[in-house]
């Protein structure tokens, strides 16, 4: 796969709710892979941004799974097949988030601090984590992939929380009423 | 999920820090800003406190080790990459690793060449030919870490320690720019540093700037190019103190005259003056509490009776 395969927004795909997967087959295995060179080619086609996560839906399969990047080694993905957040801990705190799948607008999204999760790993065997910070985050935005869920969504009435990526890798503040409100590619 | 590769941690307080961070904050996105508070004696705020106030970035004050590790602890900035440039304050271990991807310092040597606390006056001090930045994770110990990158600039024969600190500042911003979202990608995998050629800088004291002409007048001449912003080349000349700004040196001695005699230029009027070994051509001279001049103005000026 390619980074031309990730779909973006008005896709329909990206608001709505992914399946189970039953059995882990060698297509998903094949999936996963091809998620991974997707996000790879995304990123090298980008000066200022990395990325994060993927979840299925992003490339349209409408199957409940993602993957995350390890934050100790970038070269390493965390695949969850399944995933649940099992309990939210700590305060909400507002950070920095974008979306493979939404072009140049950024966003400051209220996140809870810590968050457990319960899911399935490539060889079917259930595993549980806890993760703070910016892992916790991620978890919660790939999670409502989902769910058919994008990080606008949480902050569709707040007029200061949308950015704009500059050419310069700068995040610079969106106009809410002319850039936001109105716009048919993100409602 | 895709984050901007770009948001930061600043560490510095001095001039080249604030030159660091006007251009960083052009190109990244600064979470916040960690810098030294103003001593007590000092009138104007650091050249870092001015621009931040003016740039409107989150500021947080740490001026020891602990300091900084009671503040790194509150807050648990975001930032996945610390940068660390002319800041003062040794970093622990625990303050390292409160980022994910460490903190990165910008040295302005080619490590492991003068590591320690004034590279620039040390590399114009040794006559080197050619100096550069080191791109470095940092470690506790000294300037040991790893390094990202290494860029290298000539030297010119005349170049002083503010020149010279221009052209590292240009070079520094210029790699950070393209190093630092090569980095946190995972795209530059940092390397050792040689364990030859190790050699340690340290700060300049006051009384280095006293001029000795017993020394060579080639190093006279390094002297006065690395310390002419601080502390200056200070002597006493025909029994005026003076600062010496702008020399040249003269391979030929003076006959019959010992170190720190002097003679006039028959062609320029310049005072010349013999070191240790070769001549000392004196072009820029300042009295005490008088404006620069050529040493031949200030012949005239001495000798006449006005």
């Amino acid at each position: 796969m390619k980074k031309e395969d990730i779909i973006t927004l008005p896709h329909a795909s990206l608001r709505q709710r992914s399946k189970k997967i039953g059995l882990i087959t060698k297509e998903t295995l094949v999936l996963i892979d091809d998620m991974k060179t997707a996000m790879l080619d995304w990123e090298n086609s980008r000066d200022h941004e990395i990325t994060v996560g993927l979840a299925a839906s992003q490339v349209n399969h409408l199957l409940r799974l993602f993957i995350v990047r390890d934050q100790k080694d970038p070269e390493k993905f965390i695949v969850f097949i399944n995933p649940e957040i099992t309990k939210y801990e700590g305060e909400q705190k507002t950070d920095y988030e974008g979306c493979l799948s939404i072009k140049e607008v950024y966003g400051l999204v209220p996140r809870y601090e810590t968050v457990r999760v319960k899911a399935t790993d490539i060889n079917g065997k259930l595993f549980s984590l806890k993760a703070k910070g910016d892992m916790a985050r991620i978890l919660q935005h790939e999670t409502d992939h989902n769910n058919g869920v994008v990080f606008v969504d949480h902050i569709k009435e707040s007029k200061d929380a949308f950015f704009k990526l500059e050419k310069n890798g700068k995040l610079t503040k969106l106009d809410y009423e002319k850039d936001i409100l109105n716009n048919s590619i993100l409602w | 999920m895709k984050k901007t590769s770009s948001t930061i941690v600043f560490f510095g307080s001095g001039p080249v820090a604030s030159a660091s961070l006007e251009f960083l904050a052009k190109n990244f996105t600064i979470e916040a800003v960690i810098t030294k508070a103003k001593p007590p004696h000092h009138k104007s705020p650091a050249p870092v406190e001015i621009l931040v106030k003016k740039l409107e970035l989150p500021t947080f004050f740490a001026n020891t080790k602990l300091e900084l590790d009671e503040v790194l602890g509150q807050k648990k900035f975001s930032s996945p990459l610390g940068i660390i440039v002319d800041y003062g304050v040794i970093v622990s271990t625990k303050s390292i690793n409160s980022f994910a991807k460490g903190i990165v310092n910008s040295h302005f040597s080619l490590l492991p060449e003068w590591r320690g606390a004034d590279p620039i006056s040390f590399s114009i001090l040794s006559g080197q030919k050619e100096t550069g930045v080191s791109l470095m994770a940092i470690v506790p110990e000294l300037d040991e870490g790893q390094l990202l990158s290494q860029q290298t600039i000539p030297i010119k024969k005349s170049a002083t320690n503010p020149e010279l600190t221009e052209q590292l500042i240009d070079l520094s911003n210029r790699m950070l720019l393209h190093d630092l979202p090569l980095y946190l990608t995972g795209k530059i995998v940092p390397y050792d540093q040689t364990s030859t050629g190790i050699s340690y800088s340290r700060k300049i004291n006051k009384s280095d700037g006293i001029l000795d002409w017993s020394k060579a007048a080639i190093q006279l001449d390094r002297e006065v190019r690395a310390y002419i912003d601080w502390p200056k080349s200070r002597t006493t000349i025909l029994k005026k103190e003076v600062i010496i700004t702008k020399t040249s040196v003269s391979k030929i001695n003076l006959t019959d005259a010992k170190p720190g005699e002097l003679d006039i230029n028959p062609m320029t009027g310049n005072i010349v003056v013999q070191t240790g070994s070769g001549c000392l051509c004196i072009l820029g001279i300042k009295p005490v509490g008088k404006k620069e001049m050529t040493s031949a103005e200030f012949i005239r000026g001495y000798s006449s009776p006005a």
